[in-house]
């Protein structure tokens, strides 16, 4: 309890330092766009890597062994292509729009029907992420701290709120960077003395293989067809998630993208040791009788009793570190796509930072209450949660940002099929095929429908020129949407 | 090579990958090499300089190495591990982040909206 004390208090301090700068819309969404790559790399890595890698990820070593490392296999990839993909044309046509978060993006590029349906889906992808956090909090607080977890989830997820309604990503980028700093060495640090306990690399790799030599092999106990989906899932959902295009929108200068890959692999890397580090000595431990677990998510909490207070303690601050930053981002995206794009889409003003103060508030609780109630465990709760994203958003941002040609109307439609036939798919998960990833399946529609929408013929329903920037037939003088 | 490539690459990945998903699963492996490959194509297609074409080989080769040694050695159970930790995730470690800034475009994305 001592622990979250501590983190409320922080979070005071860092809601007041944010409240005295976040004076514009673009200091409260975009971070005033004043970030270098060292900033933006380690707290958008921060960001990105959530309580699943510390909580969800060694417990998955523990059931499928090799095949869950593909999860994160593609992290030698993603920052270069996520910068090459969506950072690019996300700067430029941030910065030739006034842009402010990837939804604004959408409606600036493609229109009213397309920022709508973008941001139906933020709202509802960032609530549900914002649970997979809110239950990964409770499992820190009864595994970790020893307080109940609803406790632990509402305190949790309130520090966050705290200082992401009063300073938003002003604050949220200054505590993200010392959070990603902070889970950096943890997980090194765990990683390597969780190996040490196993008796070394190779003792715990030969306990592995003589209990359950099937786990070791390139794809452990996965079929491969389902190792190759969740690669690609993982490694083309980075284009997709909106808490990761948010962190190009915070960019100083074009330039800062050169060495931004380099910086965001680098602290990935260090961050998923914990992953393999604490799911090979883990399992190993298992296989020798010295753990006892139950339940893949009680995989880490006792792996780190087992290595002693300090563990505990070290661990417990990193899961908090990785879920607060992660949490903060989605709180402020969701409350954007609430305040500024909806309202937008219906042709009404754009709400103030007080009103996107006031839904961070309610985003946080919805979080904490959708979070405590699921009995899914955190990695299915965030491969589910990142498939949704990917599904909705990813045929907008890959296909439709390189495609002069993508209209208005069409995204909107490959935004609400992709979304559609992932919630459909979702609900039979356990029946489908091996490699038919729910996310990758809706992301493939949605394709499918943006491609044969934009390429046939359009009606005045699905055009979206009216809110095309000046160059474009019809279309209008852009508009600084920042509110400063 | 120009942009009208975009959409078709596209099309043919996703349905691609729906077929194969449900009725050719061994066809996964190379349409994952083909889809990531084309992701990082989608940005080199319409640029005015193919300085970055080169990068986008070397990693779809890499891909193809390091997926079809791992299918190779799907029953070992350390030759296994080993393939898909040094060859898959860490020896692209440093070399694809690096292969990015040698190649990144200082002219910027170019026409991204169909303007003239």
């Amino acid at each position: 309890m001592t622990v979250l004390a501590i983190v409320v208090v922080l979070a005071a301090g860092v809601a007041w330092w944010g409240a005295r700068r976040a004076r514009s819309a673009s200091d409260y969404f975009a971070a005033g766009h004043q970030a270098g790559a060292w900033l933006v790399g380690v707290a958008g890595t921060a960001a990105a890597v959530s309580a699943f890698t510390y909580v969800g990820g060694p417990g998955l070593f523990l059931v499928t062994g090799v095949g869950s490392l593909w999860i994160v296999l593609s992290a030698p990839l993603t920052g270069a292509l996520q910068c090459r993909v969506v950072g690019e044309p996300v700067v430029e046509l941030a910065r030739r729009h006034g842009a402010l978060t990837p939804t604004e993006l959408i409606g600036a590029r493609f229109g009213r029907a397309a920022r709508a349906a973008a941001a139906l889906v933020v709202v509802i992808g960032c609530v549900a992420s914002g649970a997979v956090q809110a239950k990964a909090a409770a499992v820190l607080g009864e595994s970790f701290l020893g307080v109940p977890g609803v406790a632990a989830a509402a305190i949790a997820i309130l520090a966050t709120t705290l200082y992401t309604a009063a300073g938003g990503m002003r604050a949220g980028l200054l505590a993200d960077a010392v959070q990603g700093g902070v889970m950096a060495a943890v997980a090194l640090a765990l990683a390597g003395a969780a190996l040490v306990a196993a008796g070394g690399p190779g003792e715990a790799l030969a306990a592995i293989e003589r209990a359950r030599p099937e786990l070791l092999g390139s794809f452990g106990a996965m079929p491969p067809p389902r190792a190759f989906a969740l690669y690609l899932l993982f490694c083309l959902g980075t284009l997709a998630q909106p808490h990761y295009i948010q962190k190009f929108f915070f960019l100083r200068s074009r330039s800062e993208l050169r060495r931004l890959p380099a910086i965001l692999t680098g602290a990935l890397a260090a961050m998923l040791a914990v992953w393999l580090g604490v799911g090979v000595a883990g399992t190993a431990l298992a296989a020798q009788g010295r753990l006892a677990v139950a339940r893949p998510d009680e995989l880490t909490p006792a792996v780190m009793r087992l290595l002693g207070p300090w563990a505990v303690l070290l661990a417990g601050i990193a899961v908090l570190a990785a879920l607060m930053s992660t949490t903060a981002s989605f709180l402020n995206l969701a409350a954007a796509a609430l305040t500024r794009d909806l309202p937008a889409a219906l042709g009404r003003a754009a709400g103030s930072v007080t009103a996107g103060r006031a839904a961070t508030v309610v985003i946080g609780a919805a979080a904490v209450v959708l979070g405590v109630q699921s009995e899914r465990t955190v990695a299915l709760l965030g491969v589910a949660g990142w498939g949704f994203s990917t599904a909705a958003l990813l045929p907008v941002f890959a296909i439709g940002l390189a495609w002069p040609r993508a209209r208005g109307g069409a995204v909107a439609a490959a935004i609400a099929a992709g979304a559609a036939v992932d919630l459909a798919l979702e609900a039979v998960r356990s029946q489908l095929p091996p490699g038919l990833e729910p996310g990758l399946a809706g992301a493939a529609v949605g394709t499918l429908v943006l491609v044969g929408l934009s390429w046939g013929p359009m009606t005045p329903l699905w055009s979206a020129r009216s809110a095309r920037a000046p160059g474009t037939p019809g279309g209008r003088a852009p508009q600084r949407q920042d509110g400063s | 090579m120009d942009r009208s490539v975009v959409p078709a690459v596209a099309a043919a990945l996703a349905l691609g990958w729906l077929a194969g998903a449900v009725w050719v699963p061994d066809a996964l492996g190379p349409l994952t090499v083909l889809a990531v490959a084309a992701a990082f194509g989608l940005r080199v297609a319409g640029r005015p300089t193919g300085r970055a074409w080169p990068a986008v080989a070397l990693v779809a080769a890499w891909l193809a190495l390091g997926f079809g040694g791992a299918f190779w050695l799907q029953a070992q159970p350390f030759a296994g591990l080993a393939w898909v930790l040094v060859v898959v995730f860490l020896v692209p470690l440093p070399v694809v982040p690096w292969l990015y800034a040698r190649s990144f475009d200082d002219a910027g994305p170019g026409d991204l909206e169909g303007r003239p």
